[in-house]
């Protein structure tokens, strides 16, 4: 896969055009332009029915590797065994009515000059303009010894699916009084207050179920995101049971033997019931297969197109991107979506293209009547990147009442329903 | 109270300094859009997160106007109605409100 779409590149390079130098086809008034979008999560999902729903004289075709996509948002829920994965599993169906060619391929190599995608399947897809959401993809052996097959034993569950059910189950065969571990990376990764949301809703199922239980997060970094919310809600709902380790009391996890059991810090090596191991991340493969990130894990992007700054034709949006002030969430890879697709459609009818504001915003359960959020606005800055316009960016705030807490995990759950539907319904 | 709050609200936005002509031109679907992550597509919600198809414009707007200032207080949309001018505040308040 590699191998092919390097090659690709070297054709380029060698051609005299560097990617740079490439311009994407002139589309003319009375052709059907044709964007393919590679990954139907968040990002691409959401540029696919944006495309449609902007001009409906495009051509759109999506190619996602699986059936049906599962969430990650919510699926901490399912770790904590507060919601089934099937509420959080949502089939093509509905962007296929909504006029998408939805192609169930894994895309395994680009040509930008020719303007083509290959797929494992054989096919061979042209575009006028190409976007990659491949979302991120795991650094293997980032931590040492953390690899695919540790992550059988160790889960990430940091890709939902498969691996979510396997975490839920071990803490489920877990005996009371067991260790749970929850490791995570350095910045930047995906969902910024994910672990600890993680680690609140297996706190709640601990302190249910197996009460003389303890859970450690093991951080690889000295703050984080919402931590007074989340220290404030471990104080209150699950006393005793949360302990937080940053990086300097030895947080930082640097290796693990996963069939001994064994997880180890700068300083200290545990052996938990269950270690739950977020690995670092870089940007899905098949943009740094590309070299759209330009070697440094993630891609940079123009902040109103989301038009690659290496390879002009192909776009990028979600966990993939350097998103400047936005987190790498699912809201923010659906606003960015929504401001790709426009830009596209401007771009391939000859029109200006406009200027966005973007919105994110991440909200967390530390119980499943406890919600909290963090908020903000956001546009192109001055330097190319994505800015946060003052006063928007904010939190919950502390102190707040048992039914403040609560409006807000319900005002959570209207969420998922909407953004969902925004993209599968 | 409310004109209080306009007159803050002003205030807030013109030091926002977005500008207000180019800001009309624009079409309000490029920021309207944004709202649909929570409101709905169309601003046609599922669960608690109010509706805002086929709301009054006018209405919608004032009450953006004091999400912004302060005046009334909710959660998220005393952060997120900051980020708009009071243009683009009445255009995104239109746009809603021309959903049926
Ligand atoms: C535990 C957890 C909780 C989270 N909670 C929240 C939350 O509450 N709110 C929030 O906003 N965000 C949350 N997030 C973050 C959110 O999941 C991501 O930011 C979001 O999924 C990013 O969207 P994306 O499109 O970039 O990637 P994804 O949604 O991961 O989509 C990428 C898709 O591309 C496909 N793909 C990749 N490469 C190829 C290829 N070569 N060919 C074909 N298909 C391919 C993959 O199969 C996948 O379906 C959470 C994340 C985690 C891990
Ligand atoms: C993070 C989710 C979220 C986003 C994004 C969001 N809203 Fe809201 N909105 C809410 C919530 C929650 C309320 C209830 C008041 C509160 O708690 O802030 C609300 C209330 C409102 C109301 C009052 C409706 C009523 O009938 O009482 C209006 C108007 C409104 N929003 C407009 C907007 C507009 C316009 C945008 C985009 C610029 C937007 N909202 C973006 C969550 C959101």
């Amino acid at each position: 896969m590699t191998s092919l779409t390097r090659r690709n590149f070297v054709v380029a390079a060698a051609a005299g055009a560097t990617l740079a130098a490439l311009r994407p086809a002139r589309v003319f008034a009375q052709a059907r332009p044709r964007v393919v979008v590679i990954g139907g999560g968040f990002g691409g999902a959401s540029v696919a029915r944006w495309l449609r729903r902007t001009d409906d004289g495009i051509d759109v075709t999506l190619v996602e590797r699986n059936a049906r996509f599962v969430t990650c948002p919510f699926s901490n829920l399912v770790v904590g065994g507060q919601r089934s994965i099937e509420s959080i599993s949502f089939g093509y169906d509905a962007v296929r009515r909504a006029g998408v060619d939805v192609v169930q391929d894994t895309a395994t190599a680009i040509d930008p000059v020719a303007r083509r995608v290959t797929l494992q399947g054989g096919r061979v897809l042209t575009y006028d303009r190409l976007v990659l959401a491949p979302g991120i993809q795991l650094v293997w052996n980032g931590i040492e010894g953390y690899d695919e097959a540790a992550s059988d034993i160790m889960p990430h569950a940091w890709q939902a699916g498969p691996q979510t059910l396997l975490l839920r189950r071990k803490l489920e065969a877990m005996d009371d009084g067991g260790l749970v571990v929850v490791a995570v990376p350095d910045n930047p990764y995906r969902c910024p207050p994910g672990p600890y949301e993680r680690a609140s809703l297996i706190a709640g199922y601990l302190k249910a179920n197996k009460p003389k239980s303890k859970l450690i997060v093991l951080d690889a970094k000295e703050t984080f995101s919402k931590q007074p919310l989340f220290q404030e809600a471990w104080k209150n709902l699950y006393p005793g049971i949360v302990e937080w380790r940053p990086k300097s009391q030895s947080g930082r996890v640097v290796s693990v033997k996963a069939r001994e059991g064994v997880v180890s810090t700068e300083f200290d090596d545990l052996k938990p019931a269950v270690a739950n191991i977020i690995p670092p991340q870089r940007a899905g493969q098949i943009a740094i297969a590309l070299g759209l990130d330009e070697g440094k894990g993630f891609c940079t992007v123009d902040p109103r197109t989301f038009e690659s700054k290496v390879a002009p034709g192909i776009h990028l949006v979600g966990d993939a991107i350097v998103p400047g002030a936005m987190p790498k969430s699912g809201f923010a890879a659906n606003s960015q979506a929504k401001v790709c697709a426009r830009a596209i459609v401007s771009l391939l009818r000859s029109r200006p293209v406009e200027e966005p504001i973007l919105l994110n915003t991440c909200y967390s359960y530390a119980a499943t009547d406890h919600g909290f959020a963090i908020f903000g606005a956001f546009r192109p800055g001055d330097t190319g990147l994505i800015v946060d316009i003052p006063g928007t960016v904010g939190t919950s705030p502390l102190g707040a009442s048992a039914q403040d807490r609560a409006l807000e995990a319900r005002y959570a759950e209207s969420w998922y329903s909407n953004i969902t539907a925004d993209m599968f319904a | 109270m409310r004109a209080a709050a306009f007159i803050l609200s002003t205030a807030v936005f013109l030091s926002a300094g977005i500008g207000g002509a180019a800001a009309q031109e624009r079409d309000a679907a490029i920021l309207a859009n944004a709202c649909m992550s929570c409101h709905g597509v169309d601003g046609k919600s599922q669960g608690v997160i109010p509706a805002l198809a086929g709301q009054d414009a006018r209405e919608m707007a004032q009450l953006m106007k004091d999400y912004a200032s302060g005046a009334v207080k909710g959660t998220a949309m005393n952060f997120i109605a900051k980020g708009y001018t009071l243009d683009q505040i009445d255009a995104i308040a239109a746009f809603f409100s021309a959903r049926k």
